[in-house]
């Protein structure tokens, strides 16, 4: 059983990693939130056996970690985020594209929750949109639908955002 | 714009922990799981006995215990009550004493209530002994019986009144000795046999007892009082009578002696008519002398 659990971490610890970053837009945060997701799933699975659906139980634990901490932080307001000169790391991003993509993070973060998360399955994680389904229990067509939603909705504040500045 | 957000999804989608971080991560891992070992075999078996439980108590028990309850309410419900009033001889005096009585008896928890309990169906006894009677369907097979019977909830009794005082509770066991001598009176020769022996100590302790509870304790069960009043009034009469009886011819007056018996029984309601019916008793056995 400890085996496959590790197994389950070299295979996931990737995709829930970049999933956390696109929520919270800091490395070390990221990287605290899988930690505690796989510790969270560990303590669950040496208590009550072993689960089903590995990915989308990681997924759920991880989701509940981000919106835990979202509501840490949300006397944080954007302006202090901006400050702080926004920690989001990519692979590597141009310096010229470290504000734009500040832009971006703080659009996305002004979404709702089940649109940044279908967001970061979709992008960060790369989970197809079967995939998403089965896991947040709605029809392909339905992730679709939501995944553009999202999106138009990040670019109507890009937008705005362009505009206003 | 578009290219701004495609290009972040891009990148967002190339992040991935540095090795280092990554060990870093799979070491505090382990250690959690170190320190929080499945705990495969407690889990399954507790799981496994519970899910038995469960199951015993959701499909097999309720049934059987809801039928049996069931049936115990139909008989005890509806025969039962018919057969509180059955005498011997009776179709439903059988289920009276065994099955009405067994389930009263069983309520009673506390060797106190045992006795109590034994003392009542002595009287139950002697009362349907009385009702037969008075029908004239006093047989000698139903005498015997009802003798057998009563001896037995006597021996019960006495055995109860030995445990009781062996627990230090002497004034309840002597009250519950006089109580049985007070129902059974002289009925059977080897009680009486005992009588002449224990019911002089007996009477001479409650006496004490009697004394003492008036003086000192006003504040105690008057129902107890009362109750050994009487048992020690009629102790002192079986006494008498006893002695009385030894010294006439037994053999010639049985029937003399229920006689007797019924009037002790009756007078046992007030302690003024059973010294009256001390005298009277007194009297006729002289008469009869």
């Amino acid at each position: 059983m400890q085996e496959e659990f590790l197994n389950a971490y070299e295979k996931y610890h990737d995709e829930l990693f970049r999933y956390a970053l696109l929520r919270l837009r800091t490395r070390d945060d990221a990287r605290d939130a899988v930690q505690e997701t796989f510790c969270r799933a560990w303590s669950h699975i040496a208590k009550e056996g072993e689960v089903l659906h590995m990915r989308g139980f990681l997924y759920q634990i991880l989701r509940r970690i981000v919106i835990d901490e979202y509501r840490k932080h949300t006397t944080l307001s954007l302006d202090a985020l901006e400050e702080d000169g926004g920690e989001f790391v990519g692979a590597e991003p141009a310096p010229n594209t470290v504000a734009e993509s500040e832009l971006v993070g703080r659009a996305i973060a002004t979404l709702s929750q089940d649109d940044q998360s279908v967001l970061a399955l979709r992008f960060a994680s790369g989970l197809e949109p079967k995939e998403m389904s089965e896991m947040l229990g709605i029809s392909p067509n339905a992730v679709s639908v939501r995944i553009d939603r999202a999106l138009k909705r990040v670019r109507t504040l890009l937008h705005l955002n362009v505009h206003s500045s | 714009m578009k290219d701004t957000l495609s290009q972040f999804l891009d990148r967002a989608r190339q992040a991935s922990l540095s090795e280092e971080e990554c060990r870093g991560m799979r070491q505090h891992i382990l250690d959690y799981m170190t320190l929080h070992p499945v705990e495969v075999r407690v889990g399954e078996v507790g799981r496994h006995q519970k899910q038995r439980r469960t199951r015993r108590i959701f499909t097999n028990r309720p049934i059987a215990m809801i039928t049996s309850a069931l049936i115990a309410l139909l008989i005890t419900g509806s025969v039962s009550y018919a057969a509180e009033g059955s005498l011997p001889g009776d179709t439903l005096y059988p289920l009276k004493v065994e099955v009405n009585e067994r389930v009263m008896g069983a309520l009673a928890i506390t060797d106190e209530d045992e006795a109590e309990f034994a003392l009542s169906l002595i009287e139950k006894r002697e009362s349907e002994r009385e009702a037969l009677r008075n029908k004239g369907k006093l047989d000698d097979d139903t005498k015997i019986e009802i003798d057998s019977e009563v001896s037995v909830h006597v021996s019960e009794v006495e055995s109860l009144a030995q445990t009781l005082r062996d627990d230090g509770k002497d004034d309840v066991a002597t009250a519950l000795l006089l109580e049985v001598r007070a129902l059974v009176g002289e009925d059977s020769d080897d009680v009486e046999e005992e009588e002449g022996v224990t019911s002089g100590a007996a009477s001479a302790e409650i006496v004490e007892n009697t004394s003492s509870n008036t003086s000192e304790n006003t504040s105690n069960n008057t129902s107890e009082n009362s109750s050994t009043n009487t048992s020690s009034n009629t102790s002192n009469n079986t006494s008498e009578n006893t002695s009385n009886n030894t010294s006439h011819n037994t053999s010639s007056n049985t029937s003399e002696n229920t006689s007797i018996n019924s009037s002790i029984n009756i007078s046992n309601d007030s302690n003024t008519s059973l010294l009256e019916v001390t005298v009277e008793a007194g009297v006729t056995l002289g008469d009869d002398d």
